[in-house]
């Protein structure tokens, strides 16, 4: 990468930190530290909200994949507004009255301490382990297109994310999640300014050829359980994981709790209700345009110029054929392109002719891409899966100086900001939930407020080492992800039970093992059932056990009921 | 946590009408994306 784009990468970095130092002004308590004094105005927790779910993968991968498959993928959030709105009136005034400084804690008022350390525990679990994860996708990304080890790419986002959020706790996590969120749209937006000028023919013939690959095809009506992306699947499904997900999960519950009032909290999330998915849209048209450009620009025949580099060394002579065949299929596929750019209206015999043409020339493409594949897994012995790689490689070679390194600085924006939210979350479940529940239950702020900056310390070093040694812990990290699928929903079922009245912790508490119990049953016997489904069974297995148990068991001191 | 008959009845007012505005824009976006599908994926 140019001097000048590393430059603009080390300032934003620089800048993040010294801005988050200066901002842990005022968090000299642990509810300045945890909840920033419920001080936060509407639009900052709610570009908080967002730029916590916005993560590199949705940069880098989720572009990728607008460019391999089109826009399918964003029926995925077709739930996310309804759920929002939801929470707005369910979870949100409950959870920001009760003063509680996680989501767990109000499970002990409103239940028993074993449903609250239980359901803390399970979010630590699988937190913990896919905020390595996290830190791991464009870790790996950048130390193949840097050529550097992976130990400095996870270094290089993960510590700078380490030390502004231990110093100044949630406040400086979401004022830089408010600058995070603007330089990611800025650079998306620059992405597609450089692609309406740099694309060789008008936007309506891109979209033509888009559409002629099936890329601009959003909705898929079909009723079918294991299919993830349908329009009911995203639509009831995806109801109940955003339900899950901003209403259950500390590292988003934890943003909204730190807005003025309940009004202020509802609003934050009304941000996202109103703009994921267009912002969503974005990102996938993003992909979608990048698609159309490599058309008529020759891409590379591997992404990952780690794997190309290899195959290159190793199996050079099959590699150089291959180089051939494709470069001739790429002429192939661009005249094809340029004839059905040129043909007028959007039917008619010339027109599916050009597009059967344009078809047969974009199949050939892709199966010696599907050959050039195979033979890097050959020969690296690693999965040869490149979509996180399409962006980053483009970016890189076809955007101007400056504007690369802005969008590489917005990647790792968008990976600091969910890391940051996961850290602080991790070290807020684990000292209010269990150092202060269990351990030390009386000390002075200054205490836990050390404490809270150790347990940052500590889970974000176990993330860099997990995110280190994320592909020879891969298939624990796919066991601890499998098993943060089954309780998702499950947990999500005990907060709808904390409304249900004369619901007791004991139905609560059974009706976690009960509803975890029916999606690893659901898994292993039906697993083609869309995981989207799995947190709708086990939100109702709960709700279901909880109102049959009912008045079993003893009510919590001081019991709300409603 | 029970809410006076008058707030309740004042939140279930805000909800249908942040219910009806979040669904307005909504449905905009989904119409363009199904504007563009219609046209372009034949």
């Amino acid at each position: 990468m140019h001097p000048f784009n590393w430059a603009i990468v080390v300032a934003y970095l620089a800048w993040v930190v010294i801005d988050g130092i200066r901002k842990s002004k005022g968090t000299d308590t642990i509810s300045g530290y945890f909840a920033a004094d419920k001080s936060l105005a509407w639009w900052v927790v709610g570009l908080s909200v967002m730029a916590t779910q916005l993560s590199a993968v949705t940069m880098i991968g989720t572009t990728g994949q607008g460019a391999t498959d089109g826009l399918r993928f964003v029926q995925l959030y077709f739930g996310l507004p309804l759920a929002m709105v939801i929470l707005g009136v369910t979870l949100v005034p409950l959870l920001h009255g009760s003063g509680a400084f996680t989501a767990y804690e109000y499970l002990e008022r409103r239940f028993d301490a074993k449903t609250r350390s239980l359901t803390a525990f399970l979010f630590l679990l699988s937190r913990g382990m896919s905020c390595g994860t996290i830190i791991a996708a464009p870790g790996v990304v950048f130390s193949a297109i840097f050529g550097i080890p992976l130990a400095w790419s996870v270094a290089l986002i993960g510590i700078p994310t380490i030390v502004y959020t231990m110093i100044g706790g949630v406040q400086a996590v979401a004022w830089a999640d408010v600058k995070q969120m603007v330089l990611i749209v800025v650079a998306l937006l620059a992405i597609v300014v450089v692609l309406a000028f740099q694309m060789p023919v008008s936007p309506h013939d891109a979209l033509q050829i888009a559409g002629s690959t099936g890329r601009l095809r959003t909705f898929d009506f079909s009723f079918t359980v294991n299919e993830t992306y349908t329009f009911w699947s995203g639509l009831i499904g995806g109801t109940f994981l955003m339900l899950s997900y901003f209403g259950t999960d500390q590292s988003q519950v934890q943003r909204y709790l730190t807005a003025r009032s309940v009004d202020e909290a509802r609003s934050s999330l009304l941000m996202s209700a109103y703009w994921k998915i267009p912002l969503q849209a974005l990102v996938l048209l993003v992909g979608v345009g990048v698609f159309v450009y490599y058309q008529f620009v020759r891409p590379p025949l591997l992404f990952n110029p780690a794997h190309e580099e290899v195959v290159e060394a190793e199996a050079g002579s099959a590699y150089a054929a291959l180089q051939r065949s494709y470069g001739e299929a790429f002429s192939l596929r661009e005249s094809a392109a340029l004839r059905v750019a040129e043909i007028d209206g959007t039917s008619g015999p010339a027109r599916a002719s050009a597009m059967a043409d344009f078809l047969a020339r974009e199949a050939e493409l892709q199966e010696i891409r599907g050959e050039a594949l195979a033979l890097a897994e050959d020969v690296t012995g690693e999965s040869s899966r490149d979509v996180n790689y399409i962006i980053p490689r483009f970016v890189l070679s076809e955007l101007p100086i400056g504007l690369a390194g802005l969008f590489i600085a917005g990647v790792i924006a968008a990976a600091m900001s969910s890391i940051a939210a996961e850290l602080n979350s991790l070290a807020t479940t684990s000292v209010i939930d269990f150092y202060r529940r269990w351990v030390k239950p009386e000390a002075t702020d200054a205490h836990y407020l050390a404490v809270s900056k150790g347990a940052t310390a500590l889970w974000g070093a176990f993330a860099c080492v997990v995110a280190t040694y994320a592909a020879t812990l891969g298939s624990l990290i796919e066991v601890v992800n499998r098993f943060g699928s089954f309780f998702y929903g499950s947990i999500l079922g005990v907060f709808l039970l904390a409304m249900v009245p004369g619901s007791r912790g004991t139905g609560a508490f059974m009706g976690l093992f009960a509803g975890m119990g029916a999606v690893a049953a659901v898994t292993f016997g039906a697993p083609s059932v869309s995981f989207l489904w799995h947190n709708v069974i086990g939100a109702v297995v709960v709700l279901g056990v909880g109102i049959a148990l009912r008045g079993v068991g003893a009510p919590p001191a001081g019991a709300e009921n409603g | 946590m029970t809410d006076p008959p008058a707030s309740r009845a004042a939140a279930r007012a805000r909800f249908r009408s942040t219910l009806v505005r979040v669904l307005v824009v909504q449905g905009v976006a989904l119409a363009l994306l199904g504007l563009l599908q219609s046209i372009y994926s034949g």
